[in-house]
């Protein structure tokens, strides 16, 4: 940081050397550049930029150090964005619903329908009364809804 | 341990660049030997003195605090 700092100092000396000659009024603008004014404005410029790169390599310098010490953290390599899986344009609708979620609530549906059924099979045979449910092949009870408005009705 | 920056360098150059600062008005020839001081040449050896003083110090410190830095290092192994 020491070198930093007299670096930055030396950049200032610098500037004002660039400016002094117009700023003392013994260069007028417009005329013809003295030698005097040529030489304080090259080599202002001169010292300027060599301690902006000073204070560059300082500054570089610290932070290894700092680096080096563990106090700053080494920046983690970027990982690379893996890139999203295509998604059909249903999907992304709202409400909309693609076909495999159907058939799989079906599937998990189906045992809870047949079970059901079967015990309202169960009930009606110890009644006496009405004919066994059967399921069709969509899952669906072709006699539920009849039963259920027997039901319903009682 | 520290290493020594590159940066070093850089004072070293603007030191060098103070110091023909103190000398250009006498030998560019814009300052007569003899004659009362222009403002270009007081201005000059000021900001001469400004630039060699600031590079000599930085330059000293730097080394200096290495150095110490080193030796603080080399201790700290041998304990």
């Amino acid at each position: 940081m020491w070198g930093a700092v007299f670096s930055f100092l030396v950049l200032v000396a610098g500037l004002w050397l660039m400016l002094a000659p117009f700023a003392f009024g013994y260069q007028q603008g417009g005329a013809n550049w003295a030698d005097s004014t040529k030489n304080d404005f090259w080599l202002g410029l001169g010292i300027a930029l060599v301690s902006l790169i000073g204070m560059a390599l300082f500054t570089q310098s610290v932070v290894a150090e700092l680096r080096r010490a563990g106090v700053i953290k080494p920046r983690p390599a970027p990982q690379p964005v893996p890139a999203p899986e295509a998604q059909p344009a249903m999907a992304a609708m709202p409400g909309a619903r693609p076909a495999a979620s159907t058939s799989d609530l079906e599937r998990v549906l189906l045992p809870m329908a047949t079970a059901l059924l079967a015990d309202i099979a169960e009930r009606r045979a110890s009644q006496g009364q009405g004919t066994a449910p059967t399921i069709s092949a969509n899952g669906r009870d072709a006699a539920a809804a009849p039963v259920t408005q027997q039901e319903e009705g009682k | 341990m520290r290493t020594v920056s590159l940066g070093i360098l850089t004072l070293v150059v603007t030191l060098i660049a103070g110091l023909w600062l103190m000398y250009a008005p006498f030998a560019i020839g814009y300052q007569q030997t003899g004659a009362d001081w222009t403002l270009a040449t007081k201005n000059d050896l000021v900001v001469a003195i400004l630039v060699v003083g600031l590079s000599l110090t930085g330059f000293v410190g730097y080394i200096a605090m290495s150095l110490q830095d080193a030796l603080r290092a080399a201790k700290t192994q041998a304990e």
